[in-house]
């Protein structure tokens, strides 16, 4: 049932995809209305995929990487849906990208070990959950805005433009509260705030990617194309932080 | 003269120069593997490589003199900005909030790496301890006595030890059970009966005896008494060399298979004595330490050959609320900054 509920997920993103390519094919527009549908049938079914999960290890679904990759696609698209309705972008344009980006990352996901664990000692703490949670809004977020940055390049305008420095602002301030979360979390854990560990570190370096790309648009007025740019240049250094150092480096956060 | 060095410091172009170099420092420090041994870089990277990063001292990169003068220029570009800009405080709040969060932050950790003290306290049961070993294995002393009263580990699942008895080649053909000292498993089909004697976690030999060097499970062996209809034997196990018996002429074939437990958790109960004051007890655990007259005691590791064994880490950080006010005020003054 766990794995029925992510192929159906997949299935849906796939269907919004091939739905948005036969509207543009086809030169039909209404079929939009179909992408938006099997969207949200994808984000349902990732919904319920996350809740079977949780039943089924008895903790939240957030204690490894194929779980915290299923929140942070689930967070995603809720961000988007929540920028759609109560804002005043107009992010059809950011749809199709969205679509790939959906499909691109389950692909990606299907790849990670999905069998449910009891939780380490060291992840027996309330903290896990609001640590990840505030992480994966950020690092969401930060995809939204560098998926506006990609599609800036085709439907450029001021909307965009403040749509994705406000992508980037939500993630900037979500991305820091989970780095506090997490040191507060190891303070009461470990009795250290920060041990320099590669996860800790890349964060921060992402953190300050963000925080220069800010600056640069506050005090130099690097905003549309140049900004598009920063958000897609930055959205590297989450991959590589939330990832690459997964694989590549290790440290404390070998679990996740 | 002086006001022209403050408008160097507070401009954001030296802002720019700061945190650019910052992020590449960090870069770099979270590619190199820190405090390792030479040799560890050596195998890592090459000798020429290996050299080069720890000439540069790449290998502690975040205690280098550098590292910790460019955190030193960034608190002073942050402070510089904050004092020159200070009227901004009525119109951009949110900015100069931030500003000074972060330099709380910076002074937070001043102030730890000044008067914090940390180490740990290797203890074993029933043993007392009036001091503890910092992170230059001095002996430093407490003004009260630790004594450790007992150490546990928790499962989620106990371990397991499962015999295979394989009766062929083809897959299916074997048939298992769990063993469990003097209870006889029984495989009727092949008329054998296997009484296990005695479990060896760390199975070795000294000159012809089968001994147990520790309680870890190293060398997980069982001791078995096998029979059949030919008469009863006596067979070693071992779940490292399922074949190390080789074929002996039965018609089938034992093979010991060990199943770790999944740790829970683990704990300690302490006592603290004190004659100053009234002294406590206390069950810590990971994510579960105690407190006591402004130390703190966590939970920090075990030792799976020697289940008496707790390693104890002591903190005392007078910074704690420095810093936790700074993390407030960076998220309040970011939230205002951003807020339209």
């Amino acid at each position: 049932m766990i794995q029925i509920a992510f192929q159906f997920a997949f299935g849906f993103s796939l269907l919004a995809l091939g739905t948005y390519v036969a509207g543009y094919l086809l030169k039909k527009p209404s079929f939009n209305r179909w992408v938006f549908v099997a969207l949200f049938l994808s984000w349902l079914e990732i919904s319920l995929h996350l809740l079977l999960l949780w039943r089924a290890s008895g903790h939240a679904p957030l204690s490894n990487q194929y779980e915290s990759m299923m929140f942070l696609l689930w967070t995603v698209l809720t961000l988007f849906v929540l920028f759609y309705f109560f804002s005043k972008f107009p992010l059809q344009g950011l749809v199709p990208a969205l679509s790939l980006f959906l499909v691109l990352s389950l692909g990606v996901t299907s790849f990670l070990d999905s069998g449910v664990a009891p939780l380490v000692p060291a992840l027996q703490s309330n903290w896990l959950l609001i640590h990840v949670i505030t992480t994966m809004i950020g690092y969401a977020a930060l995809s939204l805005g560098f998926l506006g940055g990609v599609v800036y390049w085709k439907f450029r305008g001021a909307h965009l433009d403040e749509f994705l420095y406000r992508a980037i602002q939500v993630g900037f301030w979500f991305l820091a509260l989970g780095i506090i979360t997490g040191a507060v979390w190891a303070n009461s854990a470990w009795g250290t705030y920060w041990s320099w560990d590669p996860k800790e570190t890349w964060a921060l370096v992402t953190w300050l990617f963000y925080a220069i790309a800010i600056h640069l648009r506050r005090t130099r007025g690097w905003k549309n194309e140049r900004f598009a740019w920063l958000a897609i240049a930055g959205f590297v250094f989450v991959v590589f932080t939330y990832f690459g150092v997964n694989y590549l480096l290790s440290g404390l956060h070998a679990y996740a | 003269m002086a006001r022209k060095l403050l408008d160097q410091l507070a401009s954001i172009r030296f802002f720019f120069i700061c945190a650019g170099c910052l992020l590449l420092a960090c870069a770099l420090g979270g590619i190199v593997p820190q405090g390792e041994s030479p040799e560890e870089y050596h195998q890592t990277y090459g000798r020429t490589v290996a050299s080069f990063i720890l000439s540069l001292g790449w290998n502690n990169l975040f205690k280098s003199y550098w590292f910790l003068g460019l955190l030193g220029l960034s608190g002073i570009n942050l402070l510089a900005c904050s004092l020159k800009r200070y009227k901004a405080l009525l119109v951009r709040p949110g900015v100069f909030i931030s500003h000074a969060a972060i330099l709380l932050l910076f002074a937070g950790g001043i102030i730890r790496g000044v008067y914090g003290q940390k180490g740990h306290l290797p203890m074993n049961v029933d043993q007392v301890w009036s001091g503890y070993i910092n992170d230059g294995y001095e002996e430093i002393s407490l003004p009260f006595s630790i004594k450790l009263k007992a150490f546990r580990i928790h499962y989620w699942e106990q371990e397991k030890h499962i015999l295979h008895v394989v009766y062929g080649d083809s897959p299916g053909q074997h048939a298992s059970a769990e063993l469990v000292q003097n209870q006889i498993a029984e495989f009727k089909f092949l008329n054998l009966k296997v009484l296990p004697i005695r479990f060896y976690p760390e199975f070795a030999l000294e000159g012809k005896s089968p001994v147990s060097r520790s309680e870890a499970r190293e060398n997980p062996a069982w001791e078995l008494s096998v029979q059949n209809g030919h008469g009863s034997v006596r067979q070693f196990v071992f779940s490292r060399f399922p074949d190390f018996h080789g074929d002996v002429g039965r018609p089938f074939r034992l093979v010991y298979e060990y199943v770790p437990g999944r740790v829970r958790q683990f704990e300690s109960d302490l006592e603290i004595t004190d004659t100053q004051g009234p002294g406590t007890k206390q069950t810590i655990s990971v994510n579960s330490p105690m407190s006591y007259q402004g130390y703190r005691l966590y939970q920090s590791g075990y030792d799976p050959k020697n289940m008496n064994f707790s390693s104890i880490q002591i903190v005392k950080d007078p910074s704690v609320w420095v810093i936790y006010t700074g993390f407030i005020l960076l998220m309040l003054g970011l939230a205002w900054s951003f807020w339209r």
